[in-house]
């Protein structure tokens, strides 16, 4: 996820006017969100009201599609754009408020076989991603790019990396554009591939969490396959996220040794502040929720205001996705990262599977 | 590296704000329930 894309602020202005400039576009996020779920429950009314069996598809992807839509017919205005950039602040506030809905012992547990497989999982995707980027003369720096992205978490890795290893504008756009773009094929992919193999909610969430780059795309992902998917994507991509700061300062170590990039000097500094802090914001909730500071009641309506934060978000994805924008960026890139999360996709799918069989997820 | 500090509250930390004090508003039942 892109921290410097969301909430542009230029110094001069006001907080409150900041905030009034983006009023419009939260309201465009919410109004696209809520057509979504008007959507999915119109078609399930129907359904009901004339003894159909229809597919039931998620408000998740009902946004995304209306966002879609919208953002390459008309465009998105100039007026909305600063708020419809908040879509990544929903994200991560949902995220936060999803803690209310693991007690400690489920996180430990299933954060556990989390991260194990996430190490697993981001070794494997830098060094093939290394090897394809070399493979097809890729520029080093583009290469460690899409390695990052791929590996922890799509395009906030990037950007994390972008001055720590000095790479230029051009490959930072390549590899963002590359990464989003597989992010979308993702959202359509992965369901797909889940019903056919029968996977189970548990199962299927951690698949999509380890393997879906975008914390976004990642969420939306599990919220398509069910409620619980969902939950499950959030955990293990909350762990892939934890590791951001010190994948990126190996590959910092890396260029800087090759004198292409400044050497890091303070490393705890540098982690602590390339560590994503909404993880920590989870982390509490959740040991809130663990200890009984909320009663069940409560934790349920924290959960589902976790949801009415994801609505906004995913409306987002659908509205920052210019298809022919992404499509100008060059094949090469695509490719690799194509070719990459396909691999990675395969392998972590094996791992799910052998950790479903193990730990009876 | 080019640190830039800066006392800004990030992304993340308002994220964090928010959901917090959305937390400590239903605990204190300000807001009884939260629909879906």
């Amino acid at each position: 996820m892109a921290g410097s894309l969301a909430l542009p602020q230029p110094r001069s202005v006001s907080l409150p006017r900041r905030f009034l400039e983006m009023v419009p576009g939260m309201l465009l996020l919410a109004a696209v969100g809520y057509a979504g779920k008007l959507i999915e429950h119109t078609i399930a009314a129907f359904a009901t009201a004339h003894h159909l069996v229809l597919p039931n598809i998620e408000y998740v992807l009902w946004a995304i599609l209306l966002g879609l839509a919208i953002s390459n017919t008309v465009g998105v205005p100039a007026v909305f754009r600063a708020g419809a950039a908040t879509y990544e602040f929903w994200l991560k506030a949902g995220i936060v408020l999803l803690g209310a809905r693991f007690l400690m012992g489920d996180l430990l547990h299933l954060g556990g076989i989390s991260l194990g497989l996430v190490f697993i999982e981001v070794v494997f995707s830098l060094v093939f991603m290394t090897l394809l980027g070399r493979g097809f003369k890729l520029r080093p720096k583009l290469t460690s790019l899409l390695a990052l992205g791929s590996s922890i978490c799509g395009v906030s890795a990037i950007l994390a990396s972008q001055s720590a290893i000095d790479a230029d504008e051009e490959d930072v756009s390549y590899a963002i554009a590359a990464i989003l773009g597989l992010g979308a094929i993702s959202l359509v992919a992965f369901p797909l591939i889940g019903h056919a193999l029968h996977l189970s909610d548990r199962a299927y969430g951690l698949w999509a969490g380890l393997a879906v780059d975008n914390t976004a795309e990642s969420t939306a992902a599990g919220a398509i396959y069910s409620d619980a998917a969902g939950r499950m994507a959030v955990l293990a991509k909350t762990c892939r996220n934890a590791l951001i700061g010190f994948v990126v300062l190996g590959y910092a170590a890396y260029w800087a040794s090759k004198g292409q990039a400044e050497r890091v000097t303070n490393k705890a500094a540098f982690l602590w502040r390339k560590f994503p802090k909404f993880v920590l914001g989870f982390l509490l909730i959740s040991l809130l929720a663990s200890i009984g500071f909320f009663t069940k009641a409560q934790s349920i309506s924290l959960g589902n205001l976790s949801r009415w934060a994801f609505l906004l978000a995913f409306a987002g994805v659908g509205l920052r996705s210019n298809l022919r924008e992404l499509g100008r960026q060059g094949a090469r890139p695509f490719v690799v990262g194509l070719i990459g999360e396909i691999a990675i996709a395969t392998i972590t799918l094996g791992l799910v599977y052998g950790a479903a069989h193990m730990f009876h997820l | 590296m080019t640190p830039t500090s800066s006392r800004r509250i990030t992304l993340d930390g308002w994220a964090v704000l928010l959901g917090l004090a959305a937390a400590l508003v239903v605990r204190i039942g300000l807001v009884k329930t939260i629909p879906w």
